[in-house]
């Protein structure tokens, strides 16, 4: 019965259509540079309101993997990393497009980030329902830890600055205190405001924090003068040549392939960390182990097969403890979160049982998208490279007038299309100034758990002190445990990627003002 | 020079924020329920003693600077005028579409937009703010019932 209601949820009409509009809307998001996943995704999120669930979270994930796979595209054949994390592939993909090979190497990406996301998707498959039956042993005073310990790892990871990533996750939950007290039902914060009793919209605040102010990041950019990529810098790119990898090449890249994969899928599963620490690290591992490690940076086929299959395996890792436990592992799985809970799902145990029908569609659809991203690359990838030369003064009125329709249409409400505004122009500023904004909406998803969770074990306490009481329960030390080492985790990211000595994303040419 | 004038501005945000959270902490904290408050007090604290360390933090790094690595771009008022200049035009969207509804703002606003990011060519303006405003109805107003 729960085969055959999967199934049919997973092949409905509705459901197909919107995997390949994910699939092929996120290589475009992927291959403009600037765009990425996180905003590709919070842009769409409003357009799936009254779409089915499974559809929509389907095409929402859809869009996800794709996005990271259409980045390599654009870093490989014009050196322009879409989304940084294809920094890595960058170098030697654009290395071998000077030689003349940049279709081999597309194709290269295209079969690496196939394998990576498809394997990731399985461990999903694998990992996730014990995990979240794991999540059953879990109290108030247990998701309050888990909730500190999302904001803490993914605050370090994200920002420079140790201290302004974590303020930048302080700073969510101050905004969650927004609306109505969830223990007492007393409103707070709204300043005679109506529909700020109900809280601040996650949507809203999301879109305005990563695509409002991507426009104003990119609005920097109007003083100088011509357009970044022009007819002929996209007619000279020689696309000649085999595109896929040759049955040989294949098998000796098999222990590569998997490898990178768990490479991605572990560092998707730790908060915060993204497909560009993954490419990276993967990069590393293979440079290490690779008989020719001389190539490396000068167009290895081998680098580009490690970063590909890593980025791309980082996806489905950052589902893991999205679905299980609601800690996003990525930029972009946190506003996944938020598609999440605007289709009144709750990460969880019940996502394997109650909702067992649709998440488990959900699961197998995004290994279905990876499977169709890899067919349609082949098809159209030296296509997709094109829409770079989609100039800003066409992309931007399209996505603010799109980010102002997708905050109205939640709630038919102007105040709401005024939050996302404010939250545009907040987080322009705080990108501006090393303030992260994955953090902020993290906080701001996490506040009502993280404040429910911490006065219920106040009130389970009793006459105990709290922290005894914490001490007492052995998940509790485990997570103090993880927040401790979340605070020690930038120091060991950059120790791995410092030993790659492979340069950073400035060099690479990725876009640093970018969350994915 | 440079990481000098940046580690000055952390110190002025560090303040900034401090003087927020006090705000928050110790007059609006005070104005709610004594139940509904204690949560947001514990919230308050900790973002005022994590402000108070940033701008410790900056004023170390001012008398270190040498200790300091910023990657951030400075912010001139030549590299915000533009985003300034666009989050104006978004703001006066906003208002248009509050008096004078959404489609008519929207179709005011796209060729105001284009034409402050250099677009000359008129058919290219016609074509983008017919095709979004035709998306927008299709998606929006037929498929999913918004009603602006």
């Amino acid at each position: 019965m729960l085969t055959a209601n999967i199934f049919q949820n997973l092949f409905s009409l509705q459901t197909l259509i919107a995997l390949i509009i994910g699939v092929v809307g996120g290589m475009f998001i992927g291959a403009l540079p600037g765009l990425g996943a996180t905003m590709g995704i919070a842009l769409l999120i409003p357009m799936t309101y009254d779409m089915d669930t499974t559809a929509a979270l389907i095409m929402l994930t859809a869009i996800y993997t794709s996005a990271i796979y259409g980045g390599s595209i654009t870093a490989i054949l014009i050196h322009t990393p879409g989304t940084p994390a294809s920094a890595a592939t960058a170098m030697d993909g654009f290395a071998l497009t000077e030689r003349g090979e940049g279709l081999r190497a597309v194709g290269m990406s295209t079969v690496g980030s196939m394998i990576g996301g498809t394997l990731s998707a399985v461990a999903l498959l694998l990992i996730a329902p014990p995990l979240a039956q794991f999540s059953l042993r879990f109290n108030a005073p247990e998701y309050f830890l888990l909730a500190i310990f999302g904001l803490t790892i993914i605050g370090s990871l994200a920002a420079d600055n140790l201290l302004k990533g974590l303020l930048s996750g302080v700073f969510g939950l101050c905004l969650a205190l927004v609306g109505y007290d969830i223990m007492y039902g007393i409103p707070r914060f709204h300043y005679g405001i109506t529909a700020l009793t109900s809280g601040i919209q996650t949507v809203p605040a999301l879109i305005g924090l990563f695509s409002l102010s991507q426009v104003l990041i990119q609005a920097e950019k109007l003083n100088i003068k011509g357009e970044s990529f022009t007819k002929a810098d996209v007619d000279s790119m020689n696309l000649s040549g085999q595109f896929l990898p040759t049955r040989r090449e294949m098998v000796h890249l098999i222990p590569n392939f998997i490898r990178s994969a768990v490479i991605g899928c572990i560092i998707g599963i730790l908060p915060g960390a993204g497909g560009d620490i993954g490419g990276w690290v993967s990069y590393d591992f293979a440079k290490r182990s690779s008989k020719h490690p001389e190539k490396f940076g000068h167009g290895s086929i081998e680098g580009i097969c490690a970063s590909e299959t890593a980025n791309n395996a980082v996806t489905g890792g950052s589902l893991i403890p999205l679905l299980t436990l609601g800690i996003p592992g990525s930029s972009a799985a946190a506003v996944l979160l938020g598609g999440l809970t605007i289709h009144g799902l709750t990460p969880g145990n019940a996502m394997f049982t109650v909702k067992a029908d649709i998440t488990y569609a959900i699961i197998l659809g995004f290994m279905l998208a990876n499977i169709l991203m890899g067919i349609t690359g082949i098809a159209i990838a030296k296509y997709v490279v094109k829409v770079v030369r989609v100039p800003n003064r066409v992309m931007a009125p399209i996505i603010i007038v799109l980010s102002v329709v997708g905050a109205y249409a939640i709630n038919k409400s102007f105040v709401d299309v005024c939050v996302m505004t404010a939250f545009g122009i907040v987080g322009y500023y705080m990108r501006k100034t090393g303030f992260p904004t994955a953090p902020v909406v993290l906080g701001l998803i996490l506040g009502s758990t993280a404040e429910q969770g911490l006065l219920r074990s106040i009130t389970m306490a009793k006459d105990t002190p709290l922290f005894i009481y914490y001490v007492t329960r052995p998940i509790c030390v485990v997570l103090f445990a993880l927040i401790l080492f979340s605070l020690f985790a930038p120091i060991i990211i950059k120790t791995l990627t410092k030993k790659a000595n492979i340069g950073n994303l400035a060099d690479s040419g990725a876009d640093e003002n970018s969350d994915d | 020079m440079e990481n000098k004038k940046s580690v000055v501005k952390e110190v002025w945000i560090g303040l900034a924020l401090v003087l927020i959270a006090s705000y928050f902490r110790f007059i609006a904290c005070n104005q709610l329920n004594k139940n509904a408050a204690q949560y947001p007090k514990y919230i308050f604290t900790l973002f005022l003693l994590m402000s108070l360390a940033l701008t410790i933090q900056g004023v170390y790094f001012s008398l270190k600077p040498s200790s300091y690595k910023n990657k951030d771009v400075p912010i001139t008022p030549a590299i915000i005028k533009y985003p300034m200049i666009v989050f104006a035009a978004v703001v006066l969207y906003l208002v248009m579409f509050y008096y004078i509804g959404f489609f008519v703002a929207t179709t005011l606003f796209i060729p105001l937009i284009m034409l402050l990011y250099g677009e000359r060519k008129v058919l290219n303006i016609v074509a983008v703010t017919v095709c979004l405003d035709a998306f927008i109805y299709v998606v929006f107003c037929l498929l999913l019932s918004v009603r602006f």
